[in-house]
């Protein structure tokens, strides 16, 4: 992957991730990364043709539970992890 | 001075709490004299409980026996330790991160529920990378664990803190979770027992998300026995998680199958590539002498070949970091976490601080690459690639255990870094688990114990089956720990305390 298209795709996933770089250390993880994706690409050299993924361990029993409400958390408890609340709500930014 | 309790394995304590339950009293004193003398330099825990709330716990469960009967409880009066990225309702929980620096989970894991009601007390939440991203407990947010063996060596990680309040006798046994080799790693480097369930045999409700389709809670013990006893307790079906397996209770006595007599005349396959490259020389001639144990017991030992073995570490890391991404985002910094104060700030600035500030470098870089190889363009070539290699490998093992019982091999491929010396390079730790990341793509059972003593430092051998094999895993464990003397262990640097 060239310098170029390397920064372009740190960007663009530093931004979907919500995830800043800070400019001090831009430089390290840029060389980080590409040595990464180049011990990623060693996955290249396997024929993956035909090959269904796998994606969650195969051995499942796929169990349900009955849908019955039962009593959810305690709210103090809940609510006692944020910072910021306004009669027993979660205050965020204001929307424009 | 009273008998050194704290050096009882855990299936005598419960037994001597049983006839004396006002042993345990003095058995808690003796734990926290010695982590008073250790805990500065060792650093395994990121919250102790206070010794007043402990003995309040242990009053209660004596209480408890005395009204309802003993009922036979597998963790009666027993001090255990739980990795800081499994909740309890109440005790500060980190994940060793300044993102949950100040987090009081409002429930409790699963696991943790089922060994207080086997009348375990919990004695606080170990050190470890921060949220499971590492092999040295180097990346905590807090501060570093040593290895009790040699104090200016690492731990393994991520469950560093557990393996080493365990091996340094400051607890008797504890869990840690295992992702990619987290109990395995640091077991083997500080002499302890540990073992990763096959996928969904411990519920991982309360295990707080790093890589969910790879990931188990697991136990870390100083002998094979008490290892089995505590998967015991916490392995079965809970109807919290769904990939949870539906295992009849009757199926999880471990500590039958911890018999000197071998159950079965195991047939062991040696992966070759899995021993050859990336494996120091001091490992591999370690290794050879484990080998010749077993096969001195009778057991057929075969060296074969899995080429596709060599592409599991890319493999790992690219499904880890994918789904770590994945179960990061849930990290705002409003309902719970790093705070960023709201006013004047939009949504976006919000979140973006507060993960930018929260989490450290290795979880950054984990996340970002991990929303790369998610990204459209790209995800065909990196992670549904990876997903394809896994089943690939997944066919593989599973053909080997047609012919085999269990695969044996070197758990880490160099005995433990000195501190500082792996963690500057991302890719040097990642080859650190080389050999631990294969039973979490294929999700069968792996335990680590020790086989060896390099010097005073502890060498690993891991048995790899099929799923749902950890009965037999534990009994060649077993017969192994008694053939090789090497259980209980107690580091020099802890022995004049213990």
């Amino acid at each position: 992957m060239s310098k170029d298209s390397l920064i372009s795709w740190v960007e663009r996933a530093s931004k979907l991730s919500l995830i800043k770089i800070r400019d001090d250390e831009r430089e390290d993880i840029l060389n980080s990364f590409q040595k990464i994706i180049d011990f990623f690409n060693e996955l290249l050299k396997i024929n993956v043709d035909d090959v269904e993924p796998l994606f969650m361990a195969p051995k499942q029993d796929g169990l349900l539970r009955e849908e019955k409400p039962e009593p959810s958390l305690n709210i103090d408890d809940v609510m006692i992890n944020v910072k910021e609340k306004e009669d027993g709500y979660i205050k965020g930014p204001r929307t424009a | 001075m009273a008998r050194k309790l704290i050096r009882e394995p855990l299936y005598r304590l419960t037994q001597e709490f049983k006839d004396q339950p006002e042993l345990i009293e003095e058995y808690i004193y003796q734990t926290f004299d010695l982590i008073n003398k250790v805990e500065n330099v060792l650093k395994a825990y990121i919250t102790l409980r206070n010794l007043k709330n402990i003995n309040l716990d242990a009053r209660n469960i004596i209480k408890e026996i005395r009204k309802n009967g003993y009922k036979n409880k597998k963790l009666f009066g027993v001090l255990i330790a739980v990795k800081d990225n499994i909740v309890i309702k109440g005790i500060r929980t980190t994940c060793a991160s300044k993102m949950l620096n100040d987090f009081i989970p409002p429930y409790t894991a699963t696991a943790v529920n089922k060994i207080l009601r086997e009348g375990a007390i919990i004695l606080g939440k170990t050190n470890m990378d921060e949220f499971a991203m590492g092999s040295t407990t180097e990346n905590s947010a807090f501060f570093i664990t040593r290895n009790p063996w040699d104090p200016e060596r690492v731990p393994g990680g991520s469950s560093g803190g557990s393996a080493v309040a365990t091996a340094a006798y400051e607890c008797t046994a504890s869990l840690g979770s295992d992702t990619g080799g987290s109990i395995r790693a640091p077991a083997a480097f500080t002499g302890t027992v540990g073992l990763k369930p096959t996928y969904g045999l411990v519920s991982r409700y309360g295990l707080i998300a790093y890589a969910n389709s790879l990931e188990q809670i697991g136990p870390i013990a100083r002998t094979v026995r008490d290892a089995a006893i505590l998967l015991s307790v916490i392995g079965g079906y809970d109807p919290k998680d769904s990939t949870s397996l539906a295992i009849n209770r009757s199926k999880l006595d471990y500590e039958s199958y911890v018999t000197e007599e071998p159950i079965k005349k195991y047939r062991i396959a040696v992966i070759k590539e899995m021993t050859e490259e990336g494996i120091d020389n001091t490992i591999k001639s370690s290794f050879s002498k484990a080998l010749s144990k077993l096969s001195n017991e009778g057991f057929d030992i075969d060296e074969v070949s899995l080429p596709i073995i060599k592409y599991a570490l890319p493999t790992y890391y690219i499904i880890a970091m994918a789904e770590a991404s994945s179960n990061l985002a849930r990290y705002d910094g409003i309902r719970y976490g790093y705070h960023i104060p709201v006013e004047g700030k939009t949504w976006t600035d919000i979140y973006s601080l507060a993960r930018s500030e929260g989490f450290g470098p290795e979880v950054r870089r984990r996340i970002i690459i991990g929303s790369f190889v998610l990204s459209a363009g790209y995800y065909d070539q990196y992670y549904l690639r990876a997903s394809k290699v896994r089943k690939l490998l997944y066919d593989e093992i599973r053909n080997l255990f047609s012919k085999y019982d269990v695969i044996a091999s070197p758990t880490m491929p160099i005995l433990p870094p000195r501190l500082g010396e792996k963690i500057t390079d991302p890719l040097q730790l990642y080859a650190m688990d080389v050999n631990t990341v294969v039973a979490n793509l294929v999700g069968i059972p792996a335990i680590s114990i020790p086989s060896d003593l390099i010097g005073d430092l502890p060498v690993g051998l891991q048995f790899m089956g099929p799923e749902l094999s950890e009965g037999y895993l534990f009994n060649l464990a077993h017969i192994y720990e008694m053939k090789s003397h090497l259980q209980s262990l107690v580091p020099n640097w802890v022995s004049a305390h213990v």
